[in-house]
């Protein structure tokens, strides 16, 4: 049955791609970031290809639940990272409108997309998971995510939305 | 405009990132494609269901041989089948759940049947019949029938059937011959016993 079933080494190469994902957003957004910023980022997916390499090579020695453990950690720092850069943006930088943008288009949708593959491998591996949690997060997700796009393209429609609250208020 | 400046512009580093990226994206990609589809690893290992003696195993009466050693299989060198009279070996050989833990099914499946002394032979035979049977007596395979005649009629396979941990159930075998059977006439059956693991 082993087919299509996902392996915990799957975390860390979804680690690795948010981690090149970051990488390349912070380096389009570099006024905002310190310099560094985007070569940290490729070291630390540099450092989840020799997690792979490891991993490929003690396959057999490390067991099946060692291997979830140190690659679900490898993701967790990742999407860390994601939600730091966030909190970042907002708090320190204090740009609210790319911080939004950022929750949606960056933050929410890969939060989801880790939480539907933690859930399927674990579903496979035989622990019960609900499944309208499933599809209620993933309408929300798709929901966020085009509000965040649409953010993301046109930061006008922000201004625009706000305005027409002022007007209403004063009416 | 000088080499520095070239090197430091945002362009510059987006290309170098995102070559850097695929390069890393894909090698990834690669090992992890290699673990998928990694070598597969085969372990010997003692089998769940095994033929063990039954109280009709010995050599005069089924005569069953070739299980001692890894119970994965046996022949019988002594059924008889007599003219009109039913012969039965209630215990020919046994089928042992080793598994400790889990319950294994088993099926029967017809493999191929020889005549021995050409097409004549078949009707020299009413039927060969081989059956399970549960400790407590109750039989859970009888439907699977070989009957003589013009021809052979063999037995489709039977559904298969579960043997709790730790239980060992008897294969049983009856013979019945035709009257007047010439003497001697023998088939060759080869059946095969698949076990779900």
């Amino acid at each position: 049955m082993a087919g299509l079933e996902i392996l915990p080494e799957f975390f860390a190469l979804l680690s690795i791609d948010v981690f090149l994902l970051l990488s390349l957003l912070t380096c389009l957004l570099e006024e905002r970031f310190p310099k560094a910023v985007p070569y940290i980022y490729q070291i630390a997916a540099l450092i989840g290809f020799g997690h792979l390499l490891v991993s490929r090579e003690f396959f057999a020695l490390f067991g099946e639940y060692m291997r979830f453990w140190y690659n679900f950690f490898y993701l967790l720092v990742a999407l860390g990272n994601i939600i730091a850069i966030n909190l970042y943006l907002a708090v320190e930088k204090e740009l609210w409108a790319l911080a939004k943008a950022w929750s949606g288009v960056v933050t929410f949708p890969i939060t989801l997309i880790s939480v539907f593959f933690v859930s399927n491998y674990s579903y496979l591996q035989g622990a019960e998971f609900p499944t309208l949690m499933l599809q209620v997060g993933l309408v929300i997700s798709a929901t966020i995510m085009g509000v965040g796009i649409s953010v993301f393209l046109s930061p006008d429609l922000l201004n625009k939305f706000r305005r027409r609250k002022e007007v209403n208020q004063w009416k | 405009m000088e080499i520095r400046k070239v090197l430091f512009r945002k362009e510059m580093k987006l290309v170098t990132l995102l070559l850097t990226s695929l390069l890393i994206a894909t090698a990834s990609a690669t090992v992890y494609y290699s673990l998928v589809m990694g070598p597969t690893r085969v372990q010997t290992a003692a089998a769940s269901i095994k033929f063990v003696a039954g109280d009709d195993s010995g050599s005069s009466y089924a005569g069953a041989s070739g299980y001692t050693t890894d119970g994965t299989w046996v022949r019988f060198t002594n059924l008889k089948a007599y003219p009109n009279a039913t012969v039965t070996y209630e215990q020919a050989i046994n089928l042992s759940n080793t598994d400790a833990s889990n319950a294994h099914s088993v099926r029967f499946r017809s493999k191929s049947i020889t005549n021995l002394n050409g097409s004549a032979t078949s009707g020299n035979f009413t039927r060969i019949a081989f059956l399970l049977v549960a400790p407590n007596g109750a039989k859970q395979i009888t439907s699977f029938n070989y009957t003589g005649g013009v021809s052979w009629s063999t037995p489709s396979t039977t559904g298969y059937i579960s043997i709790p941990a730790n239980e060992e159930w008897a294969i049983r075998v009856e013979t019945l011959a035709v009257s007047g059977a010439t003497a001697n006439v023998m088939v060759e059956i080869e059946i095969y016993v698949d076990v779900r693991e």
